[in-house]
């Protein structure tokens, strides 16, 4: 057990050894919510009248954040299969398991710290807070894990390294457009409405938003049950095609 | 099978689904030797590293190092392994020294500073260990993952073509230091297409043809198997020599490579003044004799020619 603890930790450590290389990126990630609040969210505020729209935005874009995040977690995994470090592990007397968990753990880190910068930003001029921060917590871990898995998922499925940008983009548009992040589903037309309700991402900007600004429009139990459920399923399906993956 | 042996199978079998990557490999190499597995691109021998170093599961037969099954004896095999890949495998976003920072914790290395410090020395990177690897030359990224395999004092060092895609002095320098480390107790296992690196540094070779070993010995004994000389003669008619040749009794074989005919003797100098005699009306521009190397009793047993790049002629 000490040994899988260590093993992880070490994963643990170069996965932010090369996160820290990429501080443009980072900065990047911290500076455009914090732009699209201040220069969309404000003024959409203002012109509907609605002075909450600016942390109802903020909520659903720390959201997108650590969405985006994590499929692009998820992709470095098959990066190091492609590029050959994947084998320097895997002959190195650690087991699979805490390859996996380490990366995972490595972007639940870098994602807190995002949330928790870009959050104190916004809360010098919207409600962004800690209204559940159990919640909001939960939230960003079931994400992460399903969408790090979506992400290997993806990636296992191409032969070809270039073409992750362009299908991720397609797979993951709809499913930010569909998930409430920027409006309130409520407002959707009929036939958005039903497929944002089929959408798992839903339900986590729901729960999020609901740990971060005390605002909900679905119920609770079922962003619980339909985040646990997405997350365990994601990551078992992932962990299948990883493990082909290798084998072939 | 004995404990002796530092690498050991037996009738190993790799099947990937119509392609029968290796067809019954018998290897056994005694500890501290420094072996040379031979072949083309596509005789099966990465596939052999890879079943060896745990990687891949063998159709059947039976692999062990150190006297423990690669397959059921994982764990007790993998501390003793360390591997050069034939592809790269460092991360290129970190530095050498964070490279080797990382490979030390996942074997659970104590004194890992001091360790590194010295590995980085032998390998002379001290000066650039702080670079990104993907700012480092060719030849330093594979002395780096050199380093890097040898910093947990494993007792077999795979090598799979270490020298691919390296230009001659990066080649000549990382012989130096492989060079270096034979007599230290330490197994090697090369694989490469290019004899004259195998020649140079193999106490033992095994030629691969097919998947399957088809000559083992010292470079040296391979090659007298194989006896006799060659002639090698540049003419203006080299096509009229042939026919020629091929009637003289002494003459083992004789052929054409790139315009020089190639003239096979059992003892080069008693032939070579009849021969010149003999080839004058074809116009003789010049003349070398040499001994059998690696590269023709390679020839000889698989009866295939490889050029530089490892691809059969």
């Amino acid at each position: 057990m000490t040994a899988f603890v260590s093993d992880v930790m070490t994963i643990l450590r170069r996965e932010l050894l090369r996160y820290g290389r990429e501080r443009a990126f980072l900065l990047a990630q911290v500076l455009l919510p914090v732009l699209a609040v201040l220069l969309i969210g404000l003024p959409a505020g203002k012109l509907g009248q609605d002075p909450h729209y600016a942390s109802y935005l903020g909520a659903g874009l720390l959201m997108l954040t650590i969405t985006s995040g994590a499929i692009g977690g998820g992709y470095t995994l098959i990066e190091d299969v492609q590029r050959g470090f994947l084998r320097s592990i895997l002959v190195a007397p650690i087991s699979r398991t805490s390859i996996v968990v380490g990366k995972i753990l490595a972007r639940l880190l870098l994602s807190l710290l995002l949330v928790i910068t870009v959050g104190t930003v916004l809360a010098f001029f919207t409600d962004i807070g800690l209204a559940h921060p159990l919640l909001s917590l939960g939230a960003l871990v079931a994400i992460t894990f399903g969408f790090v898995a979506l992400g290997i998922l993806l990636a296992t499925s191409l032969r070809r390294t270039e073409s992750f940008r362009t299908v991720a983009v397609f797979v993951t548009l709809p499913l930010y457009l569909l998930s409430g992040m920027f409006f309130p589903i409520e407002t959707f037309p009929r036939v958005t409405y039903l497929l944002a309700l089929l959408n798992p991402l839903t339900y986590g900007v729901d729960l999020f938003r609901y740990g971060t600004i005390g605002v909900h429009e679905l119920p609770l139990v079922a962003d619980g049950l339909v985040l646990l459920a997405f997350a365990v399923l994601m990551t078992a399906l992932a962990a299948r095609a990883f493990e082909r993956r290798l084998a072939g | 099978m004995t404990q002796s042996f530092a690498v050991e199978t037996k009738a190993l079998v790799k099947r990937y689904r119509s392609v029968l990557a290796l067809a019954g490999l018998d290897l056994a190499i005694e500890p501290g030797c420094f072996f040379g597995l031979l072949g083309p691109n596509g005789a099966g021998k990465t596939t052999a590293v890879s079943i060896l170093c745990t990687l891949l599961r063998p159709t059947s037969g039976e692999a062990r190092i150190f006297g423990s099954d690669v397959v059921d004896e994982r764990p007790a095999v993998r501390p003793h392994l360390g591997i050069v890949f034939q592809d790269p495998s460092l991360d290129t976003e970190l530095t050498g020294r964070e490279n080797l920072e990382i490979h030390a914790r996942l074997y659970r290395l104590s004194e890992r500073g001091t360790r590194i410090e010295r590995m980085l020395e032998q390998m002379a990177l001290t000066r650039d260990a702080d670079r990104r690897v993907a700012a480092l030359s060719s030849g330093m990224r594979r002395r780096l993952e050199i380093a890097r395999a040898l910093l947990h004092e494993p007792r077999v060092l795979f090598l799979d073509e270490p020298t691919v895609g390296l230009d001659v002095h990066a080649r000549r320098s990382l012989w130096e230091r492989l060079e270096q480390l034979r007599g230290s107790g330490l197994t090697l296992f090369l694989t490469t297409h290019a004899m004259d690196e195998a020649a140079r540094l193999c106490d033992r070779v095994a030629i691969l043809n097919e998947g399957r070993v088809v000559a083992t010995g010292a470079p040296q004994e391979l090659c007298q198997q194989v006896g006799g000389d060659h002639i090698e003669l540049e003419l203006d008619r080299p096509e009229e020599a042939l026919p020629l040749l091929r009637t003289k009794p002494n003459v083992q074989d004789a052929w054409i490579e790139k315009r020089t005919v190639m003239v096979k003797v059992k003892h080069a100098p008693t032939e070579l003044v009849a021969l010149v005699e003999e080839l004058k009306p074809q116009g003789i521009r010049a003349v070398r004799m040499r001994e059998v190397n690696l590269e023709d009793a390679f020839v000889h047993f698989t009866g295939h020619k490889i050029d530089t790049a490892g691809n059969l002629e």
